[in-house]
């Protein structure tokens, strides 16, 4: 898979979301694990900072942070550049 | 509520589409044990668990799988682009087209449409966990037999992302099985539905 900087920034970003994510999951089921909830703030604090680098240099994630042109900019998750779609 | 974030949980950039490929992977967003149903499954579930750890469980998970529907869609968009007339009547990918041209529609690879009765919401805790670790499973091995079936690395990368949350999910719902037990009398657990019945726990 042929990637560009911002594909190659957006995989980076998805990863340590995904991390937080999985360690969120484990949460619900192992709420009193407290070590885990440092490591998992710790990580959120990362993911914050990527997020807002990726926001500024690209283009917004949230519906709640960006509308009208900026909410519209492409590309939209399901599309590829590449096949022109 | 839900908000919309504009992003794949994990990457979808397909090179080459191939329809016959798309046929085959729609079955995962609306046939028998796709990602519609898991996550109307698990988002219906929620609304009668009775403890915490498992409202939580069944939302994050749900909600989950609705960003995996996603991916489905995405790998079904991007595989059916730029079609020749010619291509997609040798795939055999003609059935489909002729009811919803290259749109994203949940059907089963077989054609037929989704349906609730793909799912249940028992209104009970055992029985919904137990069909969630059954639901899991089903997924797995759906994921397997489209890998079985599929060569392309751009397309059996975001599949195999996809089979691998089925084994975390069934993991999750384990524990969220025992953690209801653990609330149970040990001599029998079915001696009340703690989803139903008022004051009945330990």
């Amino acid at each position: 898979m042929n990637m560009n900087n911002r594909e190659i920034a957006l995989k980076n970003l998805s990863a340590q979301e995904f991390t937080l994510w999985e360690m969120h999951l484990y949460l619900d089921t192992h709420p009193d694990d407290l070590r885990f909830v440092e490591r998992y703030n710790k990580n959120k604090m990362k993911y914050s900072v990527m997020k807002n680098e990726f926001e500024e240099k690209y283009y917004y994630l949230t519906a709640e942070s960006a509308e009208g042109v900026e909410w519209l900019k492409g590309p939209w998750p399901w599309e590829n550049e590449e096949c022109g779609c | 509520m839900f908000s919309y974030e504009k992003k794949l949980q994990y990457p979808v950039k397909i090179k080459n589409p191939n329809p016959l490929y798309a046929k085959i992977i729609i079955s995962q967003y609306g046939g028998p044990d796709g990602e519609l149903g898991a996550s109307l499954r698990y988002l219906s579930q929620r609304f009668s668990m009775p403890y915490n750890e498992l409202k939580g469980l069944l939302t994050d998970i749900g909600t989950e799988e609705l960003g995996h529907l996603e991916m489905i869609g995405a790998i079904v968009y991007q595989l059916t682009k730029n079609l020749s007339e010619e291509e997609i009547k040798k795939s055999g990918f003609d059935a489909y087209f002729v009811d919803h041209t290259t749109g994203v529609y949940p059907a089963a690879a077989s054609g037929v449409p989704f349906t609730a009765a793909y799912l249940q919401s028992k209104g009970d805790v055992i029985t919904d966990l137990t069909e969630d670790l059954a639901a899991e499973q089903k997924a797995r091995t759906t994921y397997d037999n489209i890998l079985r079936l599929v060569d392309d690395p751009d397309v059996r990368e975001p599949i195999k992302f996809l089979r691998e949350r089925e084994i975390v999910h069934f993991q999750r719902f384990g524990e969220g099985l025992r953690l209801a037990t653990d609330k149970l009398d040990s001599q029998n657990f079915y001696a009340f539905n703690p989803s139903f019945d008022k004051n009945c726990n330990k």
